[in-house]
């Protein structure tokens, strides 16, 4: 609802792009439906299939081995980089500046060539899997990766550069969708758009996985909760996740990439139970017609920190090879509830401002 | 005359195919590929394609992603406003044919919704 040009009130309509992911996944195998989580939030597949990844392996107790954990937490963080390059991009093109918006998909090219190098694919990767990464990564690609980190580095300086002072940017960012931290926390805000608002909450601190506790890293926090410092606090991250993937390939160890007792595509023939020698010389059919549990029962909520935010797994298990239940906790959905406070008495052309700066991907919105 | 207009039927094809304006119907994965397309390493300008925000001066339309039912009838409205000659480019396995996603939710296919001159697989097809 408008006055004038002033917004009054303001409902989010969401379900345009809803494909019905948990409900396929509940047919699939464990290891099926990791396919799936890709086109959830597709700009950082590789956020999504190690949050996936992770509670399966919570459920099932298996432990990646260590050079699959560093390669996986590397691989994270490029695509965080991609994807804050991919939100600085439409977002600055929103606002109205188009050269960054070229200058960062300059960027990204160059990320997603990594990912073709390392996996085959550019944007839907399917390369963390469970109990580890599919494939070890070539020397001369952790080489190329490592030289790109100093570039990169400076082509932050560049975005910084054009828009950091620049008087529109200033003008259209500054003071538009103020969050306090105490709301922020109360509609759900995670990830940068929290951290804008000055909260340090960060799982890849309060809940470390994979290679996080070995790794020094910073969490940049916001002060005044607007579209301007949800801005800094990204490119901020952008900052911090380079120094990870330095401290990652300085620091990888020699190894296998994937655990032993991972499941493959053919989940009933879950190796870890042959393997445990529970079950004796019998055949797979006796031992699924006696009813035995393939995979732990129960439920588990798991979550990573997503480029966009808090994206958690919950998984109910009935004991058969498929999920009998998998919720998404989608950042993207809890971020687009808050937009109808950030945008009350606001101009219609500030509410593109604010719809860029929570970061928003519909396909993971609506899953 | 006859000589006047096929020579102008020839300069206007030579312009149509050199100046191919689609509008962008990004739907999901496939739109960032489409705007990775149109960005800096592959670049679509050099070939006269230039994304246009509104149906009416476009061409042909390039559906992008995964088309769900709630969407369908939108698409629909996009594609009944292009002004003729118009094409429909269906990139992505989803726009093809549903893709992965056989659920309740997803039309299995955008030629259940409009006529399909191209079909572009993959997922997502890369530039």
């Amino acid at each position: 609802m408008l006055e004038g040009e002033k917004i009054v009130d303001l409902e989010p309509v969401v379900g345009f792009l809803h494909r019905g992911v948990e409900k396929l996944a509940e047919n699939l195998n464990y290891a099926q439906v990791l396919p799936l989580t890709d086109r959830l939030d597709y700009i950082s597949a590789m956020n999504n299939n190690t949050g996936y990844a992770l509670c399966v392996e919570r459920l099932l107790g298996i432990e990646p081995p260590p050079r699959g954990k560093y390669l996986r937490t590397m691989v994270c963080e490029l695509a965080r980089i991609a994807s804050h390059l991919l939100w600085l991009a439409t977002h600055a093109l929103d606002i109205g500046a188009m050269t960054v918006f070229l200058y960062c998909f300059r960027e990204r090219e160059i990320i997603l060539n990594f990912f073709e190098k390392i996996c085959g694919s550019r944007l839907t990767v399917s390369y963390p899997r469970i109990g580890g990464v599919r494939l070890d990564v070539e020397e001369e690609v952790l080489e190329e990766i490592y030289n790109f980190i100093p570039y990169m580095y400076a082509k932050i300086e560049e975005y910084e550069g054009l828009l950091s002072e620049n008087r529109i940017w200033l003008d259209r960012t500054i003071g538009i969708g103020v969050i306090s931290g105490e709301e922020a926390l109360a509609y759900g805000l995670t990830g940068p758009s929290l951290r804008g608002s000055g909260i340090a909450y960060d799982i890849r601190k309060h809940f470390p996985y994979d290679a996080y506790p070995v790794v020094e890293f910073e969490v940049p926090v916001g002060k005044n909760g607007d579209t301007y410092d949800r801005y800094w606090v990204r490119l901020q991250e952008m900052r911090q996740s380079l120094k990870i993937v330095k401290q990652c390939i300085e620091k990888l160890p020699e190894g296998p990439v994937c655990a032993e007792l991972s499941p493959d595509l053919d989940m009933p023939l879950f190796k870890r139970a042959f393997k445990a020698d529970a079950i004796g010389p019998v055949t797979l059919i006796a031992f699924l017609n006696e009813g035995m549990e393939l995979v732990p029962k129960g439920e588990i909520y798991s979550a990573v920190e997503g480029a966009k935010g808090e994206l958690g797994f919950y998984l109910v298990s009935d004991g058969t090879g498929r999920p009998y239940r998998l919720h998404i906790r989608a950042p993207s959905f809890i971020h687009i509830s808050a937009l109808k406070r950030l945008a009350c008495g606001h101009f219609i052309a500030d509410l593109i401002a604010i719809i860029g700066t929570l970061d928003i991907v519909m396909g993971e919105c609506d899953r | 005359m006859e000589l006047f207009l096929g020579k102008l039927d020839d300069l206007i094809n030579w312009a149509r195919a050199g100046s191919l304006w689609p509008v962008t119907f990004g739907l999901a994965c496939c739109a960032i590929e489409m705007m990775a397309a149109g960005a800096s390493r592959s670049d679509l300008d050099r070939f006269g394609i230039i994304f246009r925000a509104s149906p009416r001066q476009a061409d042909c339309m390039i559906v992008a992603g995964t088309l769900t039912y709630k969407m369908a009838p939108i698409l629909r409205r996009v594609y009944d406003q292009m002004s003729h000659p118009r094409w429909v480019v269906a990139m992505g396995s989803c726009a093809c044919s549903g893709g992965i996603f056989r659920t309740y939710a997803t039309v299995q296919g955008g030629d259940e919704i409009f006529p399909v001159d191209i079909y572009v697989p993959g997922c997502p097809p890369r530039p």
